[in-house]
């Protein structure tokens, strides 16, 4: 399944940078700073709307998310190049022919330029911890890169109701810059949570590794051999999803491919795709996500997405109904 | 019901469709054949097996023809795609833009197949895509990036041609007012014909009840310094208008009439051409640029009698003659002083400005007959001036004279510079010289500015373009097929061709990382055996910033990096980059507005000279050697010593070095270039590198002479030139008349026209009168030309004397064709249509389908498949032979399957048992009865014996079996070994041993064995 073309058109990108499902649907963000959401059964975009702010820089991730008991979705926006992170209603999106004028209904927003608490220089990815009733978010972690590369913890504010969370308070952050094997990042791009071992799984893109935290931000381990084109080495992975048996699916922005790993034995299960332009090829991919029995891969260069069927239950997702790499 | 279609070149059949159906007339004959051959060959077989060989053969026999004649599966395509040619000039007016966005936008609501596609084009002065035909394109908006002055119809219709799916049949929909400046539609219509594409057009129809035009603005091409010009201003206007006439001299207003208020005149228009006279004086020499405004007045807001302001203008330039004067550019007065004081004692006149303070026309640049480079760098001055001193020189007469310096020649960048072309010497040093060489490697980011790709490349070649042929230079990249590499490896710079060609491949990969990027430049440079060491980088500064260890590392090597950042995230990018600027000692330049990006180039060219420091010779002192001819040398042996010059090699051809350095530098030379001269002195004219020469006695002397060579020449005849517009050509005339005011007869003229996009264009003049010359150009861009005139006439007053000298004039060309457009041209649209066979479309969407298939052939892809019709027919034919030779025991088969390897041994042994017991038993019966009958039945008996047994045996094993029994082999039967011992077993024949199971072959000559043998035996009873 492929979907997506070059152009500013509903439906068609202009390299597009991150990528999240929502149910049968998925949600796509672009350089023209357009937040679309497209059916992939049809490839037609069914709305969305445009960043308020563009000029600077666009994007380079999203997250939707929906409380695990039910209720309504969010999508949450690291707005990278305005340090920030926008929490938005999806009920409020324009139409596909508006979707360059609508704002869409934004809820949320929190954070500004600096390395202090609570600020931010490039954001690149959300996650989302919930309550353990699963009704609300727990925490939000922002990761974030720019030289001051970290891990940001935010929890809701006192007050606030579950499932509807709009006022955040800095809580504590973790990491710094760097290439040593402690908890340092550099250009960390995309983030998940494993809800069952309640652990933070991170994608250290110039460092060419994933990293495994504890939900406070101690490292349990490193995986990956290292920049190149190896089986178990890696070329920038930006994008990042977790599939079921303790597996996680990187595709790789330098490398043109996506690389399952296991992650307790930190060992490549295996890598698909080649550079190129045909179907089946790959193009400084972004971002993947899972999208029901499919794994879709943002193919950036390509101005596309693919979607590649899961052999054998291997990529069956675990408890992830959404979230998603950024 | 299966279509069916013929034509002499092809025939449909359902959907296959051959090609050359001609062979396809051979199937009856051969049925014919087969049939009547197969009663006799096919005779002995049973009824079904003879009909199914039959049938089998008629397969064959029908497929052979088949495949020659080259089947082919058809897949007629469904979808239609349509792509809009939207007209985006300045002729449309914008509320019928809107409209006709609309319409896209109505028609879009009403499609009827959601599969078919739309493709937007715009079109102006040229044609841009902006949505490729596609199901998922939503509707037009207009985003032309080109110049909207102009329409070129033709031009979109071609590029919609070009970008047509393949897949889907096509339409296109002009929407246009019809009006083109340039190409023309009905030729572009007639190719789309040709192609099938039927345009349908939509005519955006206006006629303007109310316009004015300023038509034009006469002024004389040449005037002298005092006289009293005549302007006059053409006005056309619709109906009678009121307004006020404005008339600009070199930006000031002109005031028109004294006793009002404000500097222009009320005017009152009548119907149709009006004419005004402006008399003006000529106060200053040099180029008079003229400006014709008109305003309409304004009644609530708006214009009245007007509808279009573009064409309110109108521009013109006298050149007015007096003294000569000079323009000398250099950035230090003081360091100039005292070329300009030997210039103000030679009683020349000289302009001093700094290099931001330039003419930023050619026809400002007239104003001037020379100008003086002092000491400059070439990144001081933008591209578009170094085109326009060029052109002064070659096409204007100019002059030129490029005073040396460490700013100046190779050094200063001016290497592979427009102005390269027109100096005496070569700046690129010989490659005898042995000289320290500069290494510069540029680290390429995506730039995501509007064309940043385009101005990436432009940067690139600016850079290379100023280093010389033995600097190395190399390009770092982040390419999506595979991380950060060298895309040009660190190598001389030779001729610039294999790295210019790896500029045009460049990506520009988003990088990640500085890191990977520095590491791999570090690597070359460090290795580079170079004076000076730099890199340049662009980016727009979001890479992960490079860690301090390595930037250490450069500081050692002392390689500097200079990085530039375009439109930067945001301040910390800038500070990112600018760090590691100030770490390695390189500069930083922040780019963020349109005019910084155009300036980028220069910013290349002046980095790279970073590493041109190494042309520059600086020692003892020397006494440069003054060589004979030169003519601005006149009196002069010998000059003083020197202590520096910048390196450049000798100019073959017609350039003359007239004083010689070390190695044979060139420090002086001059040559004619184009209509003007030019002078290159790569010393300096300080006390820098020339402390003895400004304490010389014949310093001011020196200078005078050069200058007065390079100079312009004024000329003493009168000559006054003007010019007209007539469409697309302008006539230049020129009325000659010498000092004592009689006409001037006989004159040659050698002039230039230079165009405003650079070029230059000859202009031949003829005499058509006494004293009168005239000539033609062509002259259809708009903007100002500026036609420089040399002329040489025999003077009447003196024997054997000639009159010699130049004079300028301008042709000004204010506005485009665009906007003297006052009503569409739908006539033409109409005709676009009837030609391509598509409609004139209303512009209710409602009633219009814009995917219609009416007049449309669906495009067919065409699969070939001869080769599978062919092997059918093999595998037929092989099956036919199987039919009537090879009979398939299934039972056995399914047996031999089940029972595995060694019952199959067993079985193969009793079906050979089998085959032999009924030969045997045939045998025993052919010999009873042998002696009972005739000879002829005695055989036809055996025969009979032999198909049975074959029957039998169920396959004909002849050969094998009479190999088995002269090999004496052990057979196994029902389970108990047998010993078959042969019966005068008769000699192998030489061939059968030679090719031991040859197939068909082999089986038909062990046939023939047996009957033989068994004719032999029967000969012998008998």
């Amino acid at each position: 399944m492929t979907f997506g073309e070059v152009g500013d058109s509903p439906g068609q990108f202009s390299y597009p940078r991150c990528i999240d499902t929502q149910g049968r649907f998925v949600w796509v963000i672009d350089k023209l700073a357009r937040v679309q959401k497209i059916d992939p059964s049809t490839g037609r975009c069914v709305g969305g709307w445009r960043m308020p702010d563009w000029q600077n820089g666009k994007p380079t991730g999203i997250t939707v998310w929906t409380p695990p008991a039910g209720g309504a979705t969010r999508i949450i926006v690291p707005d990278t190049h305005y340090h920030r992170v926008m929490i938005y209603d999806p009920d409020g999106m324009g139409a596909p022919d508006d979707l360059m004028e609508s704002r869409g209904r934004l809820i949320a927003s929190f954070g500004s330029y600096g390395e202090g608490e609570g600020q931010f220089i490039y954001p690149t990815d959300v996650a989302v911890l919930p309550t353990p009733d699963g009704a609300g978010m727990k925490r939000l972690y922002v990761l974030e890169y720019g030289g001051h590369d970290r891990i940001s913890v935010f929890e809701p504010a006192a007050g606030g109701t579950p499932g509807d969370e709009t006022r955040f308070v800095y809580r504590f952050s973790f990491g710094k810059f760097g290439s040593g094997l402690g908890v340092e990042f550099n250009r960390p791009q995309s983030m998940e949570i494993d809800p069952q071992r309640n652990e933070l799984i991170v994608t250290d893109a110039c460092n060419h590794r994933l990293g495994r935290f504890t939900l406070d931000g101690e490292l349990i381990a490193w995986i990956g051999g290292g920049i190149g084109k190896g089986v178990g080495q890696m070329q920038y992975p930006y994008g990042l999803v977790l599939l079921g048996g303790r597996r996680a699916m990187v595709a790789e922005f330098g490398g043109n491919r996506v690389q399952v790993f296991d992650l307790d034995a930190g060992k490549s299960l295996g890598v698909y795709g080649q550079a190129g332009r045909s179907e089946g090829q790959l193009a400084s991919p972004w971002g993947v996500a899972v999208w029901e029995k499919s794994v879709l891969v943002l193919d950036s260069g390509n101005n596309r997405v693919q979607g590649f069927s899961k052999p054998g239950g291997m990529w069956s997702a675990a408890g992830r109904g959404s979230g998603g790499p950024g | 019901m299966m279509a069916t279609s013929f034509t002499l070149a092809s025939m449909t059949v359902g959907p296959v469709q051959f090609d050359m159906p001609v062979w396809l007339g051979l199937i009856p004959i051969l049925w014919v054949m087969v049939i009547l051959m197969s009663r006799r060959s096919l005779a002995g077989l049973g009824t079904i097996t003879r009909w199914v060989a039959i049938f089998v053969r008629l397969v064959v026999v029908a497929l052979i023809p088949a495949a020659m004649a080259e089947p082919q599966w058809r897949r007629e395509a469904k979808d239609v795609a349509v792509t809009v040619i939207m007209d985006s000039s300045e002729s449309v007016p914008t509320s019928k833009q809107k409209e006709a966005e609309d319409f896209i936008r109505e028609a879009l609501a009403h499609q009827d197949r959601k599969e078919d596609r739309l493709g937007v084009i715009t079109s102006a002065k040229s044609a841009f895509v902006q949505a490729l035909p596609s199901k998922l394109t939503r509707g037009v908006e207009r985003q032309h990036l080109g110049p909207l002055d102009g329409t070129d119809l033709a031009a979109g219709v071609r590029l919609g041609l070009a970008v047509k799916p393949q897949d889907a049949a096509n339409r296109m929909l002009l929407i246009t007012d019809g009006n083109q400046t340039s190409g023309s539609v009905l030729q572009a219509a007639e190719t789309a014909k040709a192609m099938g594409v039927p345009i349908d057009v939509l005519p955006l129809k206006y006629k303007y009840s109310e316009e004015v035009i300023v038509d034009r603005l006469v002024t004389p091409a040449s005037a002298r310094e005092g006289e009293t010009l005549n302007l006059r201003v053409v006005l056309q206007a619709v109906q009678p208008a009121k307004g006020r006439l404005t008339i600009l001299m070199n930006g000031e207003a002109v005031d028109l009439d004294p006793d009002s208020e404000g500097l222009g005149a009320r005017v009152d228009l009548k119907q149709g051409i009006n004419v005004l006279s402006v008399p003006v004086k000529a106060l200053s020499t040099g180029p008079q640029r003229f400006e014709a405004d008109f305003e309409p007045d304004v009644r609530d807001g708006r214009m009245v009698g007007d509808a279009v302001v573009q064409n309110n203008k109108s521009l013109a330039v006298t050149f007015v003659s007096g003294e000569g004067k000079v323009l000398v550019i250099t950035e230090d007065a003081a360091e100039a002083q005292h070329f300009l004081d030997a210039m103000s004692a030679a009683k020349i006149k000289c302009d001093v400005v700094p290099a931001d303070q330039v003419p930023t026309s050619l026809t400002d640049l007239n104003a001037f007959d020379a100008v003086v480079l002092f000491n400059e760098s070439a990144y001081g001055f933008t591209q578009k001036f170094q085109e326009d001193l060029r052109q002064y020189v070659h096409d204007t007469g100019g002059g030129l004279l490029m005073v040396g310096g460490p700013n100046a020649f190779g050094a200063g960048g001016w290497i592979g510079s427009p102005l390269e072309d027109a100096l005496p010497v070569k700046l690129d040093p010989p490659q005898k010289r042995q000289m320290p060489r500069g290494a510069l490697a540029l680290v390429m980011h995506s730039v995501e500015a509007p064309d940043g790709t385009f101005l990436g490349k432009k940067v690139c070649e600016a850079a290379v373009n100023s280093l010389s042929r033995l600097d190395l230079a190399g390009i770092v990249e982040y390419g999506w097929g595979g991380g950060t590499e060298w895309v040009h490896k660190l190598a001389p710079v030779g001729d610039g061709t294999a790295i210019k060609r790896s500029i045009q491949n460049l990506m520009f990969g988003d990088m990640p990382d500085f890191t990977p990027s520095l590491e791999l430049a570090y690597e070359g440079l460090s290795k580079a055996d170079a004076g000076q060491r730099h890199v340049i980088m662009i980016s727009d500064g979001d890479p992960a910033v490079p860690n301090t260890s390595l930037l250490d590392k450069y500081v050692d090597k002392k390689i500097t990096i200079s990085t530039v950042g375009v439109y930067p995230h945001s301040g910390a990018d800038t500070s990112r980059m600018a760090y590691i600027s100030k770490y390695t000692g390189g500069r930083h330049y922040h780019v963020n507005t349109a005019k910084g990006l155009a300036n980028i180039p220069q910013i290349f060219i002046k980095e790279a000279q970073t590493v041109r420091r190494s042309l520059i010779w600086e020692g003892q002192p020397f006494l440069p050697q003054v060589l004979l001819g030169g003519e601005a040398l006149r009196g002069m042996t010998s000059v003083p010593a020197i202590t520096g010059y910048v390196v450049t090699a000798e100019r073959e051809g017609l350039a003359q070095m007239t004083l010689k350095g070390k190695e044979g530098d060139p420090i002086l030379a001059q040559w004619q270039y184009g209509l003007g001269k030019a002078v290159a002195y790569t010393s300096d004219a300080t006390t820098r590198w020339n402390t003895q020469w400004v304490s010389w006695a014949s310093y001011r002397q020196f200078w005078e002479q050069h200058m007065r060579w390079v100079m312009r020449p004024g000329g003493s005849a009168n000559v006054r030139v003007s010019t007209e517009n007539r469409g697309d050509q302008t006539v230049i005339t020129v009325e000659a008349l010498d000092a004592a005011g009689e006409r001037l007869n006989f004159a040659t003229f050698k002039g230039r026209l230079a165009l405003p996009d650079g070029r230059g264009l000859d202009v031949d003049l003829k005499q058509v009168g006494p004293g009168r010359y005239q000539g033609v150009v062509q002259s259809d861009q708009p903007g100002s030309y500026v036609v420089s005139l040399r002329y040489a006439a025999p003077d009447s007053t003196q024997q054997d004397g000639v009159i010699e000298g130049s004079v300028q004039a301008a042709v000004t060309r204010p506005y485009a064709d665009e906007y003297r457009t006052l009503e569409d041209n739908t006539s033409l649209l109409s005709q676009v249509a009837e030609l391509t066979g598509g409609r004139v479309l209303t512009g209710i969407a409602m009633n219009e389908d814009l995917w219609t298939r009416e007049g449309l052939k669906m495009p067919v892809a065409l699969r070939a498949f001869w080769l599978w019709v062919a092997i059918a027919a093999i595998s037929l034919f092989l099956l036919d032979v199987g039919v009537r030779r090879v009979r398939i025991d299934i039972p056995a088969m399914w047996a031999a399957v089940v029972g595995g390897f060694t019952r199959q041994e067993a079985r193969k042994a009793e079906h050979v048992g089998s085959l032999k017991a009924a030969r045997e038993q045939a045998r025993a019966k052919m010999v009873q009865r042998a002696s009972g009958l005739q000879p002829e039945q005695a055989v036809a008996q055996a025969r009979e014996a032999v198909r049975k047994a074959e029957r039998l045996s169920g396959v004909k094993f002849e050969a094998s079996a009479e190999q088995l029994k002269r090999a004496n082999v052990n057979i196994a039967i029902g389970g108990a070994e047998a010993r078959v011992a042969p019966t005068n077993p008769p000699p192998l024949p030489k061939d059968a041993a030679a090719q031991p199971g040859e197939g068909m072959g082999r089986l038909l000559k062990a046939k023939q064995k047996a009957r033989e043998e068994m004719g032999e035996e029967e000969g012998e009873k008998q």
